[in-house]
């Protein structure tokens, strides 16, 4: 079994009850794989990456992550880390003091938080922005950190929304770069887009549109920059 | 927020952009962006504040609970004060009617009523009416009783036109006893049914007998009396029920217009030294002195739980202060003048504080008439006291005052921001959250504003015990300032402990998060600080005062094993016949001595003063516990040889006369002049107390020759003799007939502590709300801090932080604040304990318990913490199960 296995996944809209935001969703991610989605705004990519980390129950279908169903958020730190596009934590302090402290609340003790913390800024490419406090950081500097950040949970799966969202266009191929190589590490990624250009290093790349999941890349994605392998499920 | 509170702005603004065309071809000026206007109008300030509340609804309503639990507090107190000596004086005047002078003897034996005729007689007196008033002791069929003022009085009064007139004229037939209607309602005697009220046991000056009851007056024919404990019979009758034949305790005179001075001069004749002349509403005076220690002392409570409430408003106003400060910022972002938000945040400080006020006077108003209603029962042997809440324009206008203004203060010290012309760059380049932290140099400024409070506080202490109140205040603030360095203290303390102990992984993230909070975290701990502060002072105060007053209780009553005295006269102030009856008792196997006491009030420079007769020896423990200044054992041995007196502090102090020095005492033989062989405690009776020789007082007193004088039979017994025997042999003794009640010391002591406790009454009330409110006030501020920070944590949840975790670190970080806040509070409170216990010795002159005789502080810190703690806990746990998801809603 795939390290994320979706299968046949239907999920309401959590605003709207009565609208089918995703439908018959399929979809397997191994380690080493680099996966990027496309979608309008409005189209459900951020919800599909909720669906993956369980922060989303699907109305009918299961989500198996490692093997395991996916009933809830309980794997996000253990096996699963989750960016959403912005800050979402800490804007008190430095990044690197940030990061200290989220592995102190998960229970890290400190000589290894700020040993892990080291390293994975340095993984992101973000130790010269260790010390700037985190509610400064713009663009791709914030991008780094919270991808430091979530690697500090040393995970299997990274899910990543919008990922080039708010960064300058020549800062974006650095980023996608980064996220390129994780993969080849083998972390298996799964990232969402409404851009073309973001998609550039995928394995694969999907197009999300009326609910549905498609192998194909919607013809305005055809010249998209070479991919690393052809688009499929 | 901002986009729409902009487009509200532009609303607000319309009229000022809108000339752009304009008829009749005439050239269009070029349209103006919108000038925001200098002041908002109504519908703005209240969208504003709609909106506010809709985001900050909990700590809006926290802020408010601290504005009306003050204003409460302050009204209740005051209305409750006036209340009894208000309706005390409308019964005073009820009993005189338009007497303005009166005869009154000095001994409840009386003075002869030979002198109303005499009185009669003079030539400038109008009218003049007789009483004769005595403590008694009433008890219905089902055993209910009640201690009233039991008068007798004359068609003499009807004449005087007082209380005499409106009494139906059955109540006063012989035979018949008419009730007050609070009397009867004590008993259980009367409402609404119509079967007749029966008949009562009066227990009078050593005699029992049974009389019917002729009526229960109600508001209508007994006035303001009907809300008094007085009951009121023919007053033939009463002096033969009290064998006082032919006596009488005032006569009531109306002079003529224009004759007050000349009738006075007589009476004083009259009078020969031996009775005092006065204004008839001299009890008027003489009660608003006697509970002027306990109102000053309430008031004093009062005042310090007033402004621990407007602190503890101002800690719950400080906790969303982050949240207008940023607002500030945004509405300066959108132009909005200074002016205007100046406005804005004034007109939600008057509402709040208006709303606040107007449900903490209507709470204080249910307080006075129920909990903290003054319960002056130990004054009752003096005095005729009235209940009736009265209330007036003064308390309720202090009350809103009180309230608005807290609301007002505490509301707009983010105002302060306006100062700076960038606020957003001052905002973002403070250290943690903005506008959630306490920059370094205001931290600073705290801890000396602390230290100099604090030197002022004990300097104002030490020069006068009077300025305690304001030494409480600016110790009380010293205690808000100083929380800022306790709290660095506990980090401090803490991020060393972390750093020895690695796996000590939720501390560090509580101490940054409090780091980062630091407004947040000084609102939460001084809220802590300002509760525990108020808490252990006054109720550590209070306690010391009890515990001095059950000190007393103690040593009065261990003067000897056995009591034998009227019932209800704890203090043996009225005289029995006592013929032979203490060779009969000390007769009784297991006695070994039986000591005449007596006792009696007298006034004194406008006190009325305790007076207390023993023989020698017989008040060994007593003087012993209560001298205050001189020798015990010398005073004691002048006491035995005549001529000397024993006398408050307070009463040397406003007689300017020191040991050694001579007094002025007038008895019923005439005025004598006595030397002062010790100062005393006020042995728990405000107005002030002495101790003069029995063989003395027998002189003085018994000068009528009634042959009474006795109050009290001091009964000792034989060592390892059963006390509970020996009471059974003297009830025998004096047979079913008597009004003579037999009390074992312990029995005498309980009575005492029990009236005493409910003199206190009111002060154990204030302290005890205060402690409420003080946990209340900390269980919901912790509640709301935790509460919002759900977005936080929802956050570290999307980090893969545990709810397990999150529990941990939030029951640490209300851990350390609860600590510092707490402990602060502790420790001020303990000082503040101090100062109110020198101010309350100084007002009321009682016996005050060591600070040191009990761990009051301790408790009550443990009680505080243990509580928020526990309650805090549900919400905690609520927060923690925070979904992740919430984060990326927010």
């Amino acid at each position: 079994m795939s390290l994320l296995s979706i299968d046949h996944v239907q999920l309401l809209d959590p605003h709207d009850s009565q609208r089918l935001l995703l439908d018959d969703i399929c979809l397997q991610l191994d380690g080493g794989e680099l996966v990027a989605v496309w979608g309008k705004r409005r189209s459900g990519r951020s919800s599909l990456l909720r669906l993956a980390c369980g922060l989303l129950q699907p109305r009918s279908g299961v989500v198996h992550f490692d093997g395991r169903r996916l009933r809830g958020p309980s794997k996000i730190g253990d096996g699963i880390a989750y960016c959403p596009g912005g800050l979402h934590v800490g804007e008190a302090w430095s990044a690197r003091r940030e990061l200290v402290e989220v592995q102190l609340a998960r229970g890290v003790p400190r000589r290894k938080a700020i040993a892990r913390a080291h390293a994975a800024l340095e993984r992101a490419g973000a130790q010269e922005l260790s010390e700037r406090l985190l509610r400064s950081l713009r663009g791709a500097e914030q991008v780094r950190v919270m991808l430091a950040l979530a690697l500090t949970s040393a995970p299997k799966l990274l899910l990543v929304d919008d990922v080039v969202a708010g960064v300058s266009p020549i800062e974006r191929k650095p980023i996608l770069r980064l996220l390129r190589s994780l993969a080849d590490e083998g972390l298996a990624v799964l990232s969402s887009t409404d851009e073309a250009p973001a998609l550039a290093g995928a394995d694969r790349a999907l197009t999300l549109s009326d609910g549905r999941l498609h192998g194909r890349l919607a013809p305005e994605l055809a010249e998209v920059l070479p991919l690393r392998a052809s688009a499929g499920t | 927020m901002v986009g729409r509170a902009l487009r509200r702005m532009k609303g607000v603004c319309r009229g000022d952009g809108q000339q752009a065309h304009r008829p009749g071809g005439q050239q269009a000026r070029r349209p103006r962006a919108p000038r925001p206007r200098a002041l908002l109008g109504p519908y703005a300030l209240l969208w504003f504040y709609l909106r506010w509340l809709r985001r900050h609804f909990l700590a809006e309503l926290l802020a408010g609970v601290g504005v009306a639990i003050a204003v409460a507090l302050v009204f209740a107190t005051i209305v409750a004060a006036g209340s009894v000596s208000g309706s005390s004086t409308q019964a005073v005047h009820t009993v005189i009617g338009p007497a303005s002078l009166q005869l009154h003897a000095r001994s409840s034996a009386g003075m002869s009523d030979g002198l109303l005729t005499a009185v009669q007689r003079l030539k400038g007196v109008r009218s003049a009416g007789s009483l004769l008033e005595t403590t008694a002791t009433l008890r219905a069929a089902n055993g209910r009783t009640a201690s009233v003022d039991l008068a007798g009085a004359g068609t003499s009064l009807v004449f005087l036109d007082g209380l005499a007139r409106t009494i139906p004229s059955t109540t006063l037939s012989a035979q018949g006893v008419g009730l007050s209607a609070r009397t009867a309602h004590e008993l259980g005697i009367g409402g609404p049914s119509t079967a007749p009220p029966g008949r009562v046991e009066i227990y009078v000056r050593g005699k029992s007998v049974s009389a019917p009851v002729s009526a229960v007056l109600g508001q209508e024919a007994f006035g303001a009396l009907s809300q008094t404990s007085v009951a009121v019979m023919q007053l033939a009758q009463l002096q033969q029920l009290t064998g006082l034949h032919g006596r009488l305790t005032r006569v009531l005179v109306q002079p003529r217009r224009g004759q007050g001075a000349k009738v006075r001069a007589e009476l004083t004749r009259l009078a020969r030294g031996r009775i005092d002349v006065a204004p008839a509403d001299q009890d008027v005076k003489l009660l608003s002195q006697a509970l002027r220690p306990s109102n000053e002392a309430s008031a004093l409570f009062a005042t310090v739980s007033a402004m621990l409430g407007v602190l503890l408003a101002t800690a719950a106003l400080l906790l969303s202060a982050p949240e207008r400060r940023r607002m500030i910022t945004e509405l300066r972002l959108m132009g909005m003048r200074r002016s205007a938000i100046v406005q804005m945040f004034a007109f939600q400080a008057l509402l709040l504080g208006a709303i606040a006020s107007a449900i903490g006077v209507a709470c204080g108003y249910a307080l006075s008439s129920t909990l903290l209603s003054q319960s002056p029962r130990y004054l009752a042997e003096a005095f005729t006291l009235g209940a009736q809440t009265t209330l007036a324009l003064a308390p309720f206008l202090a009350a809103l005052a009180t309230g608005v203004l807290s609301c007002v203060i505490a509301a707009t010290l983010p105002l302060l921001d306006l100062r700076s012309n960038d606020l957003l760059r001052d905002l973002q380049r403070e250290p943690g959250i903005p506008g959630n932290a306490l920059p370094a140099r205001a931290r600073r400024s705290q801890d000396a504003i602390a230290l100099i409070l604090l030197v002022a506080a004990s300097a104002l202490f030490v020069a006068d015990r009077s300025f305690a109140l304001l030494a409480c205040t600016l110790l009380a603030l010293a205690t808000v300032c100083g929380v800022p360095l306790a709290l660095s203290a506990v980090i401090a303390a803490g991020a060393r402990l972390s750093r020895w102990r690695q796996r000590l992984t939720a501390l560090p993230v509580a101490l940054s998060s409090l780091q980062a909070t630091s407004v947040r975290s000084f609102a939460l701990a001084a809220t802590g600080a300002v509760a525990l502060f108020g808490s252990v002072a006054l109720g550590g105060a209070r306690a010391d005062l009890a515990g001095g007053i059950a000190g007393f209780a103690r040593s009065y009553a261990a003067d000897a094993t056995l009591w034998v005295g009227n019932r209800g006269d704890d203090q043996a102030v009225v005289e029995f016949a006592a013929d032979d009856l203490p060779a009969r008792i000390a007769a009784l196997p297991g006695v070994t001595r039986v000591a005449r006491d007596g006792g009696a009030f007298v006034v004194l420079g406008g006190r009325r003063v305790w007076m207390i007769a023993r023989p020698r020896n017989a008040a060994r423990h007593v003087l012993a516990s209560q001298i205050v200044s001189g020798s015990v054992a010398l005073a004691q041995r002048r006491l035995a040889q005549g001529g000397w007196v024993i006398v408050s502090r307070q009463i040397a102090e406003q007689q300017h006369v020191r040991i050694g020095g001579r007094l002025r005492l007038p008895t019923p033989s005439g005025d004598v002049s006595l030397r002062v062989a010790a100062l005393s405690s006020n042995l728990a009776w405000s107005p002030g107390a002495m101790f003069l020789g029995s063989a003395q007082y027998a002189r003085l007193w018994d000068a009528s020759g009634t042959g009474h004088g006795t109050t009290a039979l001091a009964v000792s017994l034989k060592p390892g003799a059963s006390a509970r025997r020996a009471a059974a042999r003297i009830r025998r003794l004096l047979g079913p007939s008597s009004g003579l009640a037999v009390r074992t010391g312990r029995g005498l002591r309980a009575s005492i502590d029990t009236l005493t406790s409910e003199g206190l009454g009111q002060l154990r009330q204030i302290s005890n709300l205060l402690l409420i409110a003080a946990i209340i006030a900390m269980a919901a501020a912790l509640t709301s801090a935790v509460w919002q920070r759900r977005g936080a944590l929802a956050g570290l949840r999307l980090c893969g932080v545990r709810p397990a975790r999150l529990r941990r670190i939030l029951l640490t970080e209300a851990g350390l604040l609860l600590s510092a806040g707490c402990v602060t509070g502790a420790l001020a409170g303990v000082y503040g304990q101090a100062i109110i216990d020198g101010y309350l010795g100084k007002v009321t002159g009682f016996p005050i318990a060591a600070i040191s005789t009990d761990a009051r502080a301790l408790e009550i810190f443990a009680l505080v913490v243990i509580v928020v703690f526990a309650t805090t806990c549900a919400p905690i746990v609520l927060a923690s199960r925070v979904s992740p998801s919430y984060a990326l809603a927010d």
